[in-house]
């Protein structure tokens, strides 16, 4: 097994280290020394809710840019880009899953699953085509547990939310990111419906090697992953509140 | 690119109110066009009232008001022009026509206007139309006369019906010249001038009727019976106004100054085209005031727009985020609100265009037939679609208000969402 000082060196993963940031000046939310995780991991951070996940996971993705500190990820040190940058490199290498309600309810499935190509060029080209595209989204769909013929074509309407948070698997994972960032997205399923999710999309990222960041408060999901690390160790605010 | 086809989408899926907006906006300008050309073409017919005569004569006065009781039968002359100054100016070398008027009677609210036969062959309006007869045949007797086609509607008169004059203008009759009827002997077609709402007769006639007359009153005793004023010298001894047109427009202002400068008798003479456009100047203000009040209404039409824009904001924070998760940038969000409300006016607009030509195909008939209006289905001419540029950039500067809300509030939610 290698070494975590040999991955900090390399270009792979994620790793963040001194990352602080705060809404205000006093209000600190995020202390982070150091967390690595490496490429192809499939890490679960666990923590209460308040914890902070959601603001760990909006600077993971970029959408917020830590006060101090550096985040890299993929070999890339996205603290350092613009914000405009940071969307770029968003949509070209981080697939995310929201909780609940991750589709536009307005576009069929198969339309949902393609809408990450309409914003990174990078990914756009590894599908080649539209027809490759269109291919590759319904074998996903497929992987997912999903019937392409008879739902590709369906208003995201009316599927159920299981069946809604696996569309929005795909649409994460199409293009293969190299981070896909998941934030509850199992709290809305009950627990048959919560491993089934999880082992699909376990399977995914192990197929391209996407490293798998989840954020839960549900201790229960730890042993399904490669490590789950307690939001409450790694950053020193949460720890420092207590709890 | 990639917004346009989710702008429509996402449109789609909130078809009910993008319709009622695009309804709303295109009932506005809609409305600014139907007052924008109705306006143009109520100018245009207002303009060419009376066309083809060179100066309209009267006793001295003011020239809006001479054109008014010569020629919309408005208002009542002040003093009248001799027989014989008339006479004598229609026998100048430059006069090529004249038509006397005689005004002063009524037949239940409409004018009765003494004239000549030559006023059907002379009176032009509009591209110089000349007068028709729709039935029956011009006055050939002492007692026939003719009537104008909105008289002949609204007292359901036909030809042999017999009528009897008013002395005096006004509504109520206050004396009647009952002893000498007179009979419809023919009916104008419309013409959308105030010769619709007038009862025409000879100027004989007019004496005739007065023959027992002095001074407004019937003198006592002296009762003239219809034949037998018929001998009598029906020559008038003043006319109310006359037409003149003359043999070269070239010689027009110098025949004006001739005749203002008329030694026997103080006259008028206007140039009814550049006295009609004076007129339309003061008429112009109400119109005006309508074109602002329907610019208005456009306002109103995108404020509706803003609001219903505004209202989605809130149930669309999901959206938002969704698509900034998957790497859209925020100014793609800002451009969404913006595309959709250009999408929504640039539909308002041509819907407006569309109900325009809609309703004027609908009225076209009743406008011509009513007030003689032509309402043209042209082109949108250059003005029109000047202004139609306009709602569209009015359009996407209001969308920029929801589109700079929603920017903000995508910055601030980035991944989460408050709902």
């Amino acid at each position: 097994m290698t070494g975590q000082h040999d991955d900090s060196a390399g270009h792979a993963g994620v790793r963040l280290s001194n990352v602080r940031f705060g809404w205000t000046r006093h209000d600190r939310v995020i202390d982070i020394e150091h967390l690595q995780i490496r490429q192809g991991e499939q890490v679960l951070i666990q923590g209460a809710s308040g914890s902070g996940k959601t603001t760990l996971l909006s600077l993971l993705a970029g959408v917020l840019a830590p006060q101090s500190g550096e985040i890299e990820i993929g070999g890339t040190r996205v603290s350092q880009l613009s914000g405009s940058a940071r969307d770029r490199f968003r949509a070209d290498h981080i697939g995310f899953i929201f909780q609940q309600f991750n589709l536009l309810p307005y576009l069929t499935v198969r339309e949902n699953v393609l809408l990450p190509l309409a914003f990174s060029r990078y990914r756009a080209v590894t599908t080649a085509s539209r027809s490759a595209a269109h291919k590759q989204a319904d074998a996903l769909i497929e992987q997912l547990g999903l019937d392409a013929r008879t739902f590709a074509d369906r208003p995201v309407t009316t599927l159920s939310i299981g069946q809604q948070q696996r569309v929005a698997a795909a649409r994460a994972l199409i293009g293969t990111p190299k981070l896909l960032i998941a934030d509850e997205p199992t709290s809305a399923l009950d627990a048959d419906a919560r491993e089934a999710f999880l082992r699909l999309v376990f399977t995914e990222c192990s197929r391209a090697a996407i490293t798998l960041v989840f954020v839960s408060h549900d201790r229960s999901l730890a042993p399904l992953f490669d490590r789950a690390i307690r939001l409450a160790d790694v950053n020193r605010i949460a720890a420092s509140a207590g709890v | 690119m990639r917004a346009i086809p989710l702008a429509l989408k996402s449109l789609r899926n909130r078809r009910a109110t993008a319709a009622l907006t695009i309804f709303t906006i295109a009932l506005s300008v809609a409305l600014v066009l139907c007052v924008q050309r109705v306006r143009s073409e109520a100018r245009q017919s207002f303009a060419s009232t009376i066309s083809g005569t060179d100066l309209i004569v009267g006793a001295r006065a003011g020239p809006v008001s001479l054109l008014l009781y010569a020629v919309f039968h408005i208002g009542d002359a002040t003093n009248n022009v001799s027989w014989q100054s008339y006479r004598e100016i229609a026998a100048w070398p430059d006069v090529a026509w004249s038509v006397p008027i005689s005004l002063g009677d009524s037949h239940r609210g409409f004018r009765v206007m003494g004239t000549t036969k030559d006023f059907f062959a002379r009176y032009r309006y509009g591209a110089r139309h000349p007068l028709a007869v729709a039935e029956g045949k011009p006055f050939d007797d002492l007692y026939d006369a003719v009537i104008g086609a909105e008289v002949a509607q609204s007292l359901h008169y036909g030809v042999g019906q017999t009528i009897v004059l008013s002395h005096g203008t006004g509504r109520v009759a206050i004396a009647e010249h009952k002893d000498k009827p007179f009979r419809v002997a023919g009916i104008l077609a419309r013409t959308g001038t105030p010769v619709d709402a007038t009862v025409l007769v000879s100027l004989e006639a007019i004496e005739a009727i007065h023959v027992d007359w002095q001074s407004g009153t019937r003198i006592p005793g002296q009762a003239v019976s219809a034949d037998d004023a018929r001998h009598a010298d029906l020559t008038p001894k003043t006319i109310t106004a006359f037409l003149l047109g003359l043999n070269s427009r070239i010689a027009t202002f110098g025949v004006q100054r001739d005749i203002n400068d008329y030694e026997a008798e103080p006259l008028l003479a206007i140039l009814p085209g550049i006295t009609l456009q004076q007129l339309w100047g003061m008429v112009g203000v109400a119109e005006n005031a309508l074109l602002a009040v329907s610019a208005l209404v456009v306002l109103v039409g995108l404020a509706g727009m803003v609001t219903a824009l505004m209202t989605t904001l809130g149930e669309r924070r999901r959206e938002m985020a969704i698509l900034r998760a998957l790497g859209a940038q925020p100014r793609l969000v800002f451009g969404l609100f913006v595309l959709e409300a250009a999408i929504l006016t640039l539909a308002g607009a041509l819907g407006g265009v569309l109900l325009t030509y809609i309703a004027f195909a609908c009225a076209r008939q009743l406008a011509l037939d009513r007030l003689g209006l032509t309402l043209s289905l042209s082109w949108p001419s250059s003005m029109e679609w000047e202004f139609l540029a306009a709602v569209f950039v009015a359009g996407i500067l209001a969308g920029s208000i929801p589109a700079a809300l929603a920017y903000r509030r995508t910055l601030a939610d980035g991944l989460t969402v408050r709902i």
